[in-house]
């Protein structure tokens, strides 16, 4: 389907609401995306009319549960590029989808083996990791950043090591945008014998995905940055993978036979699913690929990217007039990078920065560290604002964004 | 009032200096974090007969905590665990409260705005709860006695008043 930002527009009811109430410029995808009608209405659908637990029951709403909730694991599939759905794990979220890795994958390592990770992780790629220390003695690893954020892949040899038994990494940062070298990182895994895992949080939005041809074994997002609902996400593994990684979990729908002294284990993916599964969130996520596959993802691309051009170049022309009192995090311009600009104006608190921008502008922004504490370590920072894009924003959105920092720029420094 | 949040007395406030800084030879200190935002708030208090003689704060935060730290600092004299604890009560009353006439204690006024914002009400609540902790620690007890001063006497920061802030407008 063609790109038509009207067209888009139109298709979220939140963005209707508002802009009959004045002025409305969310900015804040990279933390929750707007979700469209169509996901809204096929999990009323699903409510409504097949609500039912799925893979038990012989009943007609049982089954109708599980032909939707099936149904919904090959969508996941198609966007994410995999043939085998059996690959594809719905979980809570990105962060339980690392949990269940940490607690799962962690099981068969041993004090001295090696996890590498980076600077540039989200909290849920560090602390869950942190954990399983404590309790392996395994040894985390960091791949440093560049200046802008970018991992520097130059001591990527020396870091992994035949020692490593998984990189986990993000495939693009919450904070600065900017999109990790997959396949050079693959490489090095690949010649070591370690396996891949991609935090694909802030990169799954922007699919479609090919995942066999980004060279990983395992990817997580979440379901509401990607239009969906909240409450689920995915864990995709190679079959191979998944074979070999012990279940994190366990109870009801991962087994095999079950006898007082042990348990066989089913298999993927009902053998990372332990419990009734967030069936309608599932429904909602395989809703909101199709709806995104739908579209056209060159034209998506080159609309969020001009947006992400246009708020830069903005920028810099504030700089010009305000003693260079913006600095901007994460690859320059022309570089490639998510729709997505965390900044900090002069010795401004993140938390007043949003503040105006909502009161005088009506501008949603997120101010703090992001999840990403270490990070803004690095760049000597306690926190940074903040503007992420999604695909029903326009050219409106970007003018308030601009003005607004104006403001604060006269406000606030 | 306008409900502007960054109205000028809160600048202002912000902006002061006078007890900002590390307190040397404080009788307790304590430091408060905002998990939430990471802001942090350093106190250290000399006390005079268990009451708070002089107080200083370094604040890494934003303008609401830095206003409100200034403002606290400009009225903490003579005050006590106790009577410190029942300010910061009914000030986080008087933010909670729908009521817009609600009354805010010692001149808080000026954070009227911050009522409709909820997630701002740690903001300003922050120094209280470090000047707070810094008192808990010494069970809200003189630990560095000056004899030259007699108990209950106030010897900085007159009470508070608008006509010794020409900020509150």
């Amino acid at each position: 389907m063609v790109f038509d930002i009207d067209q888009i527009t139109r298709q979220f009811a939140i963005v209707r609401h508002y802009e009959s109430k004045g002025r409305f410029h969310y900015l804040d995808n990279a933390a929750t995306a707007q979700i469209p009608d169509c996901v809204i209405s096929a999990m009323t659908e699903h409510d409504t009319r097949r609500r039912s637990n799925v893979r038990r029951g012989i009943h007609t709403l049982a089954q109708e549960a599980n032909d939707a909730f099936e149904t919904a694991r090959d969508r996941v599939a198609t966007y994410l590029g995999i043939q085998n759905s059996d690959e594809v794990i719905f979980t809570g979220g990105t962060t339980a989808g690392i949990n269940m890795m940490a607690l799962g994958f962690g099981q068969n390592l041993e004090s001295g083996d090696e996890i590498v990770l980076s600077q540039a992780e989200h909290h849920s790629n560090l602390v869950p990791w942190q954990m399983l220390k404590q309790l392996k003695g395994v040894t985390l690893r960091f791949l440093p950043v560049d200046g802008n954020g970018v991992l520097d892949l130059s001591r990527a040899e020396e870091i992994i090591t035949p020692a490593t038994k998984l990189v986990a990494v993000t495939h693009a940062s919450n904070v600065t945008g900017a999109i990790t070298d997959v396949a050079a990182i693959g490489k090095i895994a690949r010649e070591r014998g370690a396996k891949l895992l991609l935090d694909g949080a802030q990169m799954a939005p922007h699919g479609p995905l090919n995942l066999p041809g980004l060279g990983a074994d395992f990817y997580v997002f979440s379901g509401h940055k990607t239009y969906g609902p909240g409450g689920v996400g995915i864990l995709w593994g190679r079959m191979e993978s998944l074979e070999e990684m012990p279940p994190a979990f366990g109870g009801g729908e991962m087994v095999g036979h079950v006898t007082f002294e042990k348990t066989s284990y089913a298999a993927p993916p009902r053998k990372f699913e332990a419990g009734t599964p967030p069936i309608t969130q599932a429904v909602g996520l395989g809703a909101a690929l199709e709806w995104l596959g739908n579209h056209d993802p060159q034209g998506i691309r080159n609309h969020l990217n001009s947006l992400t051009e246009q708020i830069m170049a903005g920028m810099a022309q504030l700089n010009s007039r305000h003693d260079s009192r913006i600095r901007i995090l994460g690859p320059s311009r022309g570089e490639r990078r998510l729709p997505l600009i965390s900044f900090s104006i002069g010795g401004a608190h993140p938390h007043d920065i949003c503040q105006i921008m909502n009161d005088r502008h009506g501008v949603a922004l997120r101010g703090g560290h992001h999840c990403a504490e270490p990070l803004h370590a690095i760049f000597d920072l306690d926190g940074t604002t903040r503007a992420s894009l999604g695909m029903f924003n326009r050219q409106e959105d970007v003018d308030a964004l601009l003005n607004g920092i104006e403001d604060c720029l006269n406000i606030l420094t | 009032m306008s409900n502007d949040i960054y109205h000028d007395p809160i600048i202002a406030w912000s902006k002061r200096k006078e007890h900002m800084g590390t307190l040397e030879k404080a009788d307790c200190r304590a430091t408060e974090n905002n998990p939430l935002c990471g802001d942090r708030i350093s106190v250290g208090i000399k006390l005079q007969a268990y009451r708070i003689k002089e107080i200083t704060f370094h604040v890494r935060g934003c303008i609401l905590a830095k206003a409100s730290a200034a403002h606290l600092a400009f009225l903490a004299a003579g005050l006590d665990l106790d009577t410190l604890g029942q300010l910061r009560e009914t000030f986080a009353e008087a933010l909670k409260s729908k009521d817009e006439a609600s009354l805010f204690p010692e001149n808080h006024h000026i954070f009227n705005p911050v009522r409709s914002r909820k997630s701002r009400h740690s903001c300003v609540l922050l120094p209280y709860d470090a000047a707070l902790q810094a008192l808990r620690s010494v069970g809200g007890k003189q630990v560095h006695h000056d004899s030259t001063l007699s108990a209950g006497f106030i010897t900085s920061n007159a009470p508070f008043d608008d006509a010794h802030c020409p900020l509150l407008l």
